[in-house]
């Protein structure tokens, strides 16, 4: 063996051990998280929490909702609590935690660091993610569901909007605001296929009409008339003043009609105001107003409750490194952080009431109406008559995701026009009930 | 030639790559036909059990499979219909000499290149919206009512978009086929005087049949699995209007995480592509012996 090779084994050798060492210094947290706005810019910030802890580093997996729902589920189920999860930090809905915490795939996070200030949380948002007591997840921001409306095609029509609107007059108001010609809708709804898209909008308006999705022994609801009543009202609306291809159109999709000025009316989640209202992408941005989501003057809106939140999964690895991750996005001291650099309208809402009393964020056009339409939900009883499930827009049961997706496409196909409200309620019963009799509910 | 010795030293060598490929199918496809077995579903651990043909049982009486099963084979049929005749028309285009033909064969070509994902994408939002898109623009400026194409046509417009993809391969294969046609032969064929259509249906047409035979064959491995564009503008829908075999399996194990009836559904769906291929091969696998 010549001098040259046992040089370069040699210093191999010293590189490899050097690898070691410093691998042990630092700790590499895999965050999967949501391509939303939000979480965009807090992937953007990760020098901040890096400079604070210099043996953290930081690792993101940014996917599209339904994706990572698929990526971080598979991950979390098929590891559990064995010691491999490919994931240290995953962004999961309310939906998910209640069930994922059930099968123990979530970390509780009891010790958060007292300046964490967990009696701060709202309490609509705690308590969906606390079970028995333990918070399993830390809420980034929540949301629920409003009237976002054009005040100058109120005006237009002769009309005012009310901060708590009825069905009645959200009809009549995209009525008297539908101008076609000029590509101008009446109202811009949810119609794409999904249990996150128009299975959540159009439970969330059930739930005002008095329908439910079970009765107290589980059995399916759809041949009720409340839903018969929430489903014609919705075709109504969306095909007489609605803009053409609805069945296709989501929350982005609808989010850039309304930013293009082409609805009159939008239903949708809180945290769209802050998109709508910003001139550098909206061209609407001063002419939009807030109301609570319409009801029937049955003692339920039509609104809902989400949020997102970071949890820890319990195959994780380095699950201390990551708790501190969780508390440092989910902290005031993040708010403010936000705010310093990009201007309160901007922070993660919906998760804090210091926000909410804080002077500063109270300027913010859709502070008050957010906070009050969060209030207004209620997921342990969501529905006018008594429910065996919790949950505003879904019902937390595992079998909903499978179910909801079905019953989406039924909605879809109606909007479409290719089956009647009759027959896309008629199937959704029948499908909703095979699935629910294969899951066991009934013997 | 070769002795028995090393025959048998060759069939060595090569077993442990045949070994591995083989091992690389089977225990996948093994994996998936067990799992189709027990009930199995990712968000209730713990719960699995042997479920016999329940899975299968359950497959079959989904609503959503008969249409799944005829959308599959309008899909495959429509595209191979577009791409082949769109196909043979534009290798006879291009077949012809003309100024700038090399960048015009490129562009021709280029929709090959672009991701399935992101081509849906385009046609989704540049082409076929109904309020932004450029068919709802052009249908306003000749003053007609924009066509919802993914509501009022949802199988065709994904007939459309993968046909869009499809027809450069079909192009190329037929093309390369055309020139290697003897030219002398048309030639001949034209000073007996037989007309430009007759040339084309007597010397051309039989001459690329083994190029046609080509391309349906490899079409239709793909065409049986489409599913980004499928994700990516219509979600299957609207209802079951456009879920494929492929879309409904994805829906049942990664939506509803039914990881056992997903394998079912997987199951059914290579048996279905295994009938279709042997059919393919008998029908018109013929022409490749020759």
């Amino acid at each position: 063996m010549n001098k040259t090779i046992r040089a370069a084994m040699g210093a191999t050798a010293l590189c490899a051990l050097a690898g070691t060492a410093l691998a042990q210094d630092s700790v590499t947290l895999t965050i999967a998280t949501v391509n939303n706005g939000d979480m965009i810019r807090m992937q953007s910030l990760s020098d901040e929490f890096t400079a604070q802890h210099p043996g953290i580093k930081l690792e993101w997996v940014t996917l599209e909702e339904n994706v990572l729902r698929q990526r971080v589920t598979t991950d979390v189920a098929t590891s559990g609590a064995s010691h491999d999860a490919q994931y240290d930090v995953v962004t999961v809905g309310t939906y998910e935690v209640p069930i994922w915490a059930g099968q123990g795939w979530l970390v509780p996070l009891n010790d958060l660091p007292a300046e964490y200030d967990v009696d701060d949380l709202l309490p609509a948002i705690r308590n969906g993610l606390t079970i028995d007591g333990e918070l399993f997840a830390a809420p980034f921001y929540g949301e629920s569901s409003m009237v976002m409306y054009r005040k100058d095609l109120m005006e237009k029509a002769g009309l005012e909007m009310p901060d708590a609107p009825s069905w009645d007059l959200i009809k009549q108001a995209a009525a008297a605001m539908t101008d076609k010609d000029n590509e101008v809708y009446g109202i811009c709804l949810r119609g794409k296929a999904g249990w996150g898209e128009n299975v959540a909008f159009l439970s969330a308006m059930a739930n005002s009409y008095g329908a439910r999705w079970f009765d107290e022994n589980w059995t399916p609801q759809f041949d009720s008339e409340p839903w018969r009543n929430t489903l014609t009202d919705y075709l109504d609306l969306v095909t007489n003043y609605g803009p053409p291809g609805a069945a296709s159109n989501g929350f982005n999709e609808n989010l850039a009609l309304f930013q293009q000025g082409k609805c009159g009316m939008w239903i949708d989640a809180t945290v769209a105001a802050s998109f709508v209202t910003n001139p550098d992408e909206s061209t609407v941005a001063d002419q939009v107003g807030f109301a609570l989501a319409p009801d029937n003057g049955l003692g339920k809106r039509g609104n809902w409750l989400w949020a997102w939140t970071l949890g820890i999964p319990a195959g994780s690895q380095h699950v201390d490194a990551a708790k501190q991750f969780v508390a440092w996005a989910t902290s005031k001291e993040y708010t403010a952080l936000i705010a310093e650099n990009e201007g309160w309208a901007n922070v993660p809402p919906g998760t804090r009431k210091s926000l909410y009393d804080n002077p500063e964020y109270q300027k913010v056009p859709f502070a008050k109406m957010t906070l009050e339409s969060i209030m207004a939900a209620d997921p342990i009883n969501p529905t006018v008559d008594p429910v065996p499930y919790t949950g505003v827009q879904f019902v937390a049961i595992p079998e909903f995701q499978g179910i909801g997706t079905l019953v989406g496409q039924q909605f879809s196909a109606a909007l479409a026009g290719q089956v009647s409200a009759e027959q896309a309620l008629q199937n959704a019963q029948q499908l909703t009930t095979r699935e629910m009799t294969r899951a066991g509910y009934f013997k | 030639m070769a002795t028995k010795a090393s025959k048998t030293a060759a069939r060595l060598m090569i077993s442990p790559a045949v070994i591995l490929l083989l091992m690389w199918m089977i225990v996948p496809l093994a994996m998936t036909v067990y799992f189709s077995l027990l009930r199995y579903n990712l968000l209730m651990p713990g719960m699995e059990s042997w479920a016999g043909l329940e899975n299968y049982r359950y497959f079959f009486s989904d609503p959503a499979f008969t249409s799944a099963l005829v959308n599959t084979l309008l899909l495959v049929g429509g595209v191979l219909l577009v791409s082949v005749t769109g196909g043979v028309l534009m290798a006879l285009l291009l077949d012809q000499p003309f100024w700038g033909q090399g960048f015009v064969r490129l562009l021709v070509l280029a929709p090959f290149f672009v991701m399935p994902t992101v081509s849906a994408l385009v046609w989704k939002n540049m082409f076929m919206n109904p309020v932004n898109g450029i068919f709802a623009w052009l249908f306003k400026t000749l003053g007609m009512q924009p066509v919802d194409f993914l509501t009022e046509a949802p199988l065709m417009s994904i007939i459309g978009i993968v046909s869009w993809q499809w027809l450069p391969f079909a192009s190329l294969i037929l093309l390369t086929a055309m020139q290697s046609l003897d030219s002398e032969q048309l030639e001949a064929a034209e000073m007996d005087g037989a007309p430009t259509l007759k040339r084309f249906w007597f010397i051309i047409l039989p001459h690329l049949s083994r190029a046609i035979t080509v391309v349906i064959l490899i079409e239709t491995i793909f065409l049986l699995s489409v599913f980004a564009e499928i994700l990516v503008t219509t979600n299957g829908g609207p209802g079951t209007a456009t879920t494929n075999l492929t879309f409904l399996v994805y829906v049942q194990s990664l939506l509803q995480f039914d990881v056992g009836l997903g394998s079912a559904g997987g199951v059914v769906a290579i048996i279905l592509a295994n009938i279709v291929a042997i059919f393919l091969m008998r029908m018109i696998g013929k022409n490749l012996d020759a």
